[in-house]
Parts: C-alpha cells; structure tokens; sequence
C-alpha cells in the first residue's frame, strides 16, 4: 500500500518537472493558445491534458514542451516596477484540505527558495480542530494576500503594499522593524528577521527577489513573484506531492497544482470552497476547499512516508 | 557633606547601570536583536515596548499635571510646574530612546518622511511626539529664562499639552484599532492611555519631588498644600482607573469569544493581581483615608506602589493582546505562550530608567527645577 503510494507519487513529482510548464504556462504565464497551436502536428508520445482558456481540454504531447530547470529562481524586477505588479493578473492560491497529510515539502521547498531558518516558516500547516467532537485536519497556511490587508494599512512607511496583481509584498530596503503588521495581522503570517543572515547575495536586492532575509526587517510568504512573473508555480505549489496545493489567476479563472488544471469559480462552487475567518473583512486571496472525501486518515505528525 | 557624599554614591549607583547598559546596547548594534533578546513571533511587541509606553505615559501625564498652571490658570501650582516640565522631556527623550533600541532598522526612519503612510497610527504617533518634543523644549527653554507669560511660552505651554493628548491617544489607537486582537480593539484604549498617563504623571511628581525636599530639605508649607492638592486627585484618579481595570476585566469574562479566554488566564497571574492590589487598591485605600493622606510619607508609598503597579501594568496591557496567539481555532487547547525578558531586555529596562533619573539629577543640579517665577526674580 504504502509502496503503491510512493511509486505514485515519484511518478507524479517526474511528471511535475515537465508537465509544469504547460500547467503553470496556461495559468500564468504568456497564455495557452500559442502553445496549442505548435501542438497540433504532434500525435505521438506521453500526452497531457491541459485546460485553454476558453475552458476546453485539450491533449498535449508532452514531448513538446519546454523542459525546465526544477525550481531555480528567476530574474526578478527590481526598482519601481516590483511595486506595481504583474499586468492584467490578479493571483490566488487554492489549499484542498482533503489532500493534506502534512507532507512538509511545501513549507522545506519554501525555506530553502527564500533561505530562510528552521524556525522560520513562511508557510505553515497547522493542526486544525474547531471542537472535540470533530475530527482533526491539516490546515497549510501561508500569506492570504487580502485585499484589504490590516498589515499594509497600519505600516506607518509603506514598507507593505498591495499590488495590482494581488501581491502583498515587503520592502526590505524600507522596512522599520516595528512589527506593527505582525500585530495587525489576524492571520499569524509575518516572521520577523532576528537574526543576520548566514549567506550574503550579490543579486541587486528588489522586494520580489528570494535573495536572503535581512536582520532587523519582517518577512512573509510573497507567492513567489520571481517565479511567477516568469509564468512558473510557487516553490511550495510545485513540491506538494500530493497536490493539495493550487495556485492561479482569478482574472483568467483557472488554477492548477502543477498537474490538472481547473476552473477556480467552478471548483470552489463544487467544493464548497471559502475564506479563513473572512469576517475580519481583510478580503483574502486564498481559497480553502473543506477537508471532504480525505485522501488520508489523519495522523499525528504525519510525514511524507 | 553627608548629602554630597550620598549624591556621589547616587551617581555612582546610576552610573554602574547606565555602564552596563551601554555596553549591552553596543552588543545589541553589533550582535543583533536575536542573539539577546527574546525572539517570540507570536509576541511581536515585548518588554521595551512596555517601558516605551511606560515612559510617554509619564511624559504626557507630567504635562497634564502643568497644565494646571499653564492651561488651567492655577497660580498656585506654578512651584512644581518647572519640575514636571523637565521630568516630562526627559522621560519623552528616554521613551524615545528606548523605541530606537526595539526597532529593527532605526536607521529606516527616514522612511517616515519619504514613504509616510497616514493610514498608520504609529505614522501619527511619531508625528505627534516630535511636535510634543518641540514644544516642550521651547516651553522650558522659556521658563527656564523666566519668561512664563510671553506668547510663545504660553503658546508652547498649552500646545504642548493639547498635542500631549492627540500623542497619547493616538498611542492608545495602536491597539484600539487592531480588530485582530478583540482584547485590544476598541474606543476603550486611547482613553485608557489618557487616563494611566494622568496617573503616571500624578505618581511621578509626588515620587520624585518627595524624595527630593526629603533628601535636601526643601520642602515648605506652600509645596505641601499642593502635595496635598495632588494626592486628592490621586485618589480620584486611581479610583476611575480601578474601575476601567475592572470593566475590563469583568466584560473579558463575560465575553464568549475565544480571545477572551485570556482574560481567565490573566486573573490567575501573580501580575494581574499584584497591579490590582499593590498598584491600585492599595494606594487608593491610602489616599482615600484622610488622616493617611495628610502624610507626606504615606503619599511617598502610595506613589511608589502605584508605581510599581504603572510598570506591570504596562506589560500585562501588552501581554493580554498576544499570550494567545491569534487564530483560536487552530487548537481547541488555549495554550497560552509564556514570555520571560532575557536578562538583556531587563538591563535594557533599568538603563532607561536610570538614565531619567540621571538627566533630572542633572535637571535638578544644574537648571533649577524647583524655580517659579517669585523665586527666579529674587
Ligand atoms: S494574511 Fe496577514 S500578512 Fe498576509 S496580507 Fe493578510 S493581513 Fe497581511
Ligand atoms: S515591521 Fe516593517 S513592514 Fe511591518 S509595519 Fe513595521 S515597517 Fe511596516
Ligand atoms: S507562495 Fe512562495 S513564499 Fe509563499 S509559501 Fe509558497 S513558496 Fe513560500
């Protein structure tokens, strides 16, 4: 059983590092069609399925599609431009609580693309029991991104702000360390830098870079910006083996977890999806699809095994 | 000689402690916050924090006390106006000082300027407490020449004290606008402020000046009346402040909200009880009673366990919005999170008060404290 369980899950993750592309390509990245046209002439080899646009799903070899690096960070914007975001997109991240077996990869993958330490989780997966007579669940939480963010609102230099796309990001070069925004947030999502970093970077420092987190200054989950400006998924999406982690465009109305990719509005209305203690009014973009049908029973301090 | 030789071992004593503070604070610039001071994320806001806002609250209630001469009119409170004046600057330039050490990047702060954010209480905060510095200091300054009545004194006097209250509250707003934490929230906390700091300010003036006129023998009848005057509105003012303790508390219990189970927690602590009955009931029951209050030493004790009962109080106001991290729901326990100072934070704390009690030894050596304007002219 369990030996069934990896292999399907080895194949998965394989499947993950070329499948990505067109996974995260038709959600985030420069739009399906072209990739669909080049697709056509191609009638042999392993397919994939993937979602257009226009809500079809269409078959693709996947011999076609641009192999990528696992994981390595990509250019990021510097200067201005990172506190505009991306054109046209608005991201959000879908978490089915079903799928979760807290694994960990997400919030491993996590620290080591942001260099963070231990202790320091930027995503975390918590335990979740409304009362002793129902049953336990694993709850990953990273930033919400609201839309009406409690943190931007009380940061007295504007170090937090809201982007057009969605993104709540952090300025390092701004940021006063009074950890005001880790009080004002109702989600428990900021980690403050107390410590100096134990690598330095030469990279020329913009809030969208993963480059390391400097003492003195607070950090969170950032939805990656530097992968997803290149139209790849966020470090924890693509590491969850179990697909409990989806990552999308509300604008374009699709999701995917690296390996199908769905309609947002559909699937949250077939599953029930909802907001975490919405009614602080903060406007989270992060959907939560209730703990149904578990692929897992749950089990204290459960690994990846 | 008896009193030189105590006002050496005095400055001796403060010495040693600002010296150890000092060497921790060059440690903290070298090693950073999280190798000496707790490093909690669920408890952003520690113990310097606490004696921050112990030290504005102090700042600001010593202003509200020489607002009696200088805004109310009150002639005859003018002998200890100088006094509280000076104390206030240094306790705002103390608070101020220990602020820049709980930062994480002070040197960001001329973020203030060149990304302000006015949708920030704390942007408003620092607004407010530089203006109150600036007047302060032109308030002083003049008095200290003999100008009590000009128009710029009189004007920086009473500015003082209105933007003294905007400051407060808007201090007080940094909680009460943080819906996230429900035993934060509310109109309830900028006036609490407002209140505390009267009766920080209260409790400061009878504790440092008693101790004076007793170390130096300066006391005359006309400033006993006054202390008599004060202790009045002592009383007056821990009694209303009892009360808000009380409100607080009692609607907490009754609260059904998950937040609230802090409060439960907070009734059992050592803390919550030794500011309820050492820091407020007791000096109350002193004050209240006549023939106790008409002593100058019974007033010197109610001031210092009032005293006391400011400093835990200050961070059991802090703790309550955070021991129990947000998001109840993640466990249906409600573990609380124990904070304890490191030794760091601690000599932190005592360096910033004996660096008030310096700069007013200093204030009362060299600049006349004790002058009004019948003294200054003789
Ligand atoms: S989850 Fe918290 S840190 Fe993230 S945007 Fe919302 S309020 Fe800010
Ligand atoms: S800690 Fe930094 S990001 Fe947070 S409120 Fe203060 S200045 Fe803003
Ligand atoms: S989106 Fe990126 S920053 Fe946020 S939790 Fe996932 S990996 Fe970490």
């Amino acid at each position: 059983m369990a030996k069934d369980e990896n292999r399907k899950e080895s194949s998965r993750r394989n499947f993950l590092k070329s499948g990505l592309t067109i996974g995260a390509g038709a959600v985030l990245g420069t739009g399906l069609m072209a990739t669909v046209n080049q697709v056509k002439a191609e009638t042999s080899g392993k397919k994939l399925k993937v979602l257009t646009t226009d809500g079809k799903v269409l078959e693709v070899a996947e011999s076609l599609l641009t192999k990528e690096n696992e994981h390595k960070h990509c250019k990021p914007i510097t200067g201005k431009e990172a506190r505009k975001g991306i054109p046209y997109r608005k991201f959000t991240m879908v978490v089915d609580l079903g799928k979760c077996k807290n694994a960990r990869k997400c919030v491993e993958n996590c620290q080591k693309a942001h260099h963070l330490r231990p202790e320091q989780e930027w995503l975390k997966v918590y335990k979740m029991q409304e009362s002793e007579e129902t049953a336990p669940y694993w709850f990953p939480k990273a930033c919400f991104h609201c839309d009406n963010a409690p943190c931007v609102n009380v940061c007295p230099v504007s170090a937090s702000f809201k982007r057009s796309d969605g993104l709540v990001l952090i300025d390092e070069d701004v940021c006063i360390g009074c950890k005001y925004c880790m009080v004002a947030c109702p989600y428990d999502t900021r980690v403050f830098n107390y410590h100096k970093p134990k690598e330095e970077s030469d990279e020329k420092y913009s809030p969208e870079t993963s480059t390391p987190m400097r003492e003195g200054t607070v950090g969170k989950c950032d939805f990656c910006p530097d992968m997803i400006r290149q139209g790849e998924l966020p470090h924890c999406v693509s590491a969850c083996p179990n697909g409990a982690l989806y990552f999308g465009d509300i604008k374009e109305d699709a999701i995917t977890n690296g390996d199908e990719t769905v309609r947002l509005r559909e699937v949250l209305k077939d599953k029930a999806g909802y907001r975490y203690m919405e009614y602080f009014g903060t406007e989270p973009n992060t959907y939560y699809l209730p703990p149904y049908n578990r692929l897992f029973p749950f089990k204290e301090k459960e690994s990846n095994s | 000689m008896e009193s030189k030789k105590l006002y050496n071992l005095w400055i001796a004593a403060l010495g040693i402690v600002l010296l150890a503070g000092f060497i921790t604070i060059i440690m903290l610039f070298v090693k950073g916050h999280g190798e000496l001071f707790s490093t909690i994320d669920k408890i952003p806001w520690t113990i310097l924090v606490a004696a921050y806002i112990f030290f504005i609250l102090t700042s600001v209630g010593l202003t509200f006390i020489t607002s009696l001469y200088t805004v109310f009119g009150y002639k005859k409170y003018q002998p200890i106006v100088k006094r509280a004046q000076f104390i206030s600057i240094v306790s705002l330039i103390t608070g101020l000082s220990i602020m820049v050490l709980e930062l994480g990047k002070p040197l960001h702060m001329i973020y203030y300027v060149i990304s302000p954010n006015p949708k920030s209480p704390i942007f408003w905060m620092g607004i407010f407490y530089s203006l109150y510095l600036a007047f302060l200091i032109v308030r002083f300054w003049k008095i200290h020449n003999g100008d009590w009545d000009s128009k710029l004194s009189r004007f920086a006097g009473v500015g003082a004290f209105f933007v003294a209250i905007a400051a407060e509250s808007t201090a007080g707003s940094i909680f009460g606008l943080i819906e996230a934490r429900p035993t934060f929230f509310g109109q309830f906390m900028p006036i609490y402020f407002l209140l505390d700091a009267f009766l920080s300010g209260i409790v400061t003036i009878l504790f440092i000046s008693l101790i004076y006129h007793k170390v130096t023998n300066t006391s005359t009848p006309v400033l006993e009346s006054i202390y008599d005057d004060l202790s009045k509105i002592f009383a007056f003012v821990l009694g209303v402040t009892i009360l808000f303790v009380l409100w607080r508390t009692i609607s907490g219990l009754y609260a059904n909200r998950p937040e609230f189970a802090v409060v439960e927690h907070m009734i059992d602590s050592w803390s919550f009880r030794a500011e309820l009955f050492i820091g407020l009931l007791l000096p109350f029951g002193l004050m209240v009673t006549k023939a106790i209050r008409k002593n100058m030493n019974a007033k010197l004790i109610a001031a210092i366990f009032a005293w006391i009962g400011l400093g835990i109080g200050r961070m059991e106001m802090l703790m309550s919005g955070q021991i129990l991290p947000v998001m109840p729901k993640v466990s249906i326990q409600k573990n609380m999170i124990l904070y304890n100072p490191t030794i760091w934070e601690w000599v932190i704390c005592f360096f910033s008060l004996a660096l008030l009690l310096f700069l007013y030894t200093m204030g009362e050596k060299y600049l006349k404290l004790g002058a009004s304007p019948k003294l200054a002219t003789e």
